[in-house]
């Protein structure tokens, strides 16, 4: 299994850019909140697979990347509500 | 290749497709509320799929429960960040009128 996790890498790879190039042109600001969050989560699963291909301490920083992508989610989308605190 | 690598290698496929189809429908979709379902929906599953087939390829150690443990954080997390998004996209669609369908009770 682990010599076929590899080809795994590369089309999570390709969605990254891709959620990349949709918070670079997304016509609002919740899409861009949007498309980050599903890039950090894209991101955990890559971290997740990098664990299972090399050494296992990157299972840690998945943890920690999930955390704070759910921290900026959260406090990016009440900033950008209108009638709460701007 | 026995059975056990076929059922972890069809887990691995189904979370990168369902992983693709969120990103598809980020791309694809008319509304910023189909966006944010699409996107919540698809991958917390392609999330879910992939950390199960690592877990069984895995065995029972100690990376497992950490998989686990992140799985969870996931599936709360998600959720959560997508209801406070759509509650963060409510009054500028609303004022702009960028929004394709009636939706009932807000704003009419």
């Amino acid at each position: 299994m682990a010599e076929l996790l590899p080809g795994l890498c590369i089309p999570l790879l390709f969605l990254i850019f891709a959620c990349l190039g949709r918070a670079a042109t997304g016509p609002a600001a919740v899409d861009r909140l949007l498309a980050i969050n599903s890039l950090g989560i894209r991101i955990v699963a890559l971290l997740a697979v990098s664990a299972c291909i090399f050494e296992t301490y990157f299972l840690d920083a998945a943890i920690v990347c999930a955390l704070v992508i759910f921290v900026t989610t959260i406090s990016v989308a009440r900033y950008l509500e209108k009638d709460k605190l701007s | 290749m026995g059975f056990l690598d076929i059922g972890i290698i069809l887990l691995l496929v189904g979370g990168i497709f369902f992983f693709g189809a969120g990103t598809l429908g980020l791309w694809r979709l008319p509304d910023v509320y189909c966006r944010i379902q699409a996107a919540a929906k698809c991958d917390t599953l392609g999330c879910l799929l992939v950390f199960l087939g690592l877990g069984i390829g895995l065995g029972f150690t100690w990376s497992t429960f950490k998989l686990l443990l992140i799985a969870v954080l996931v599936v709360i997390t998600n959720a959560t960040a997508a209801h406070a998004m759509a509650k963060a996209a409510i009054p500028e669609s609303m004022a702009e009128g960028s929004c394709k369908w009636n939706y009932q009770g807000k704003g009419e």
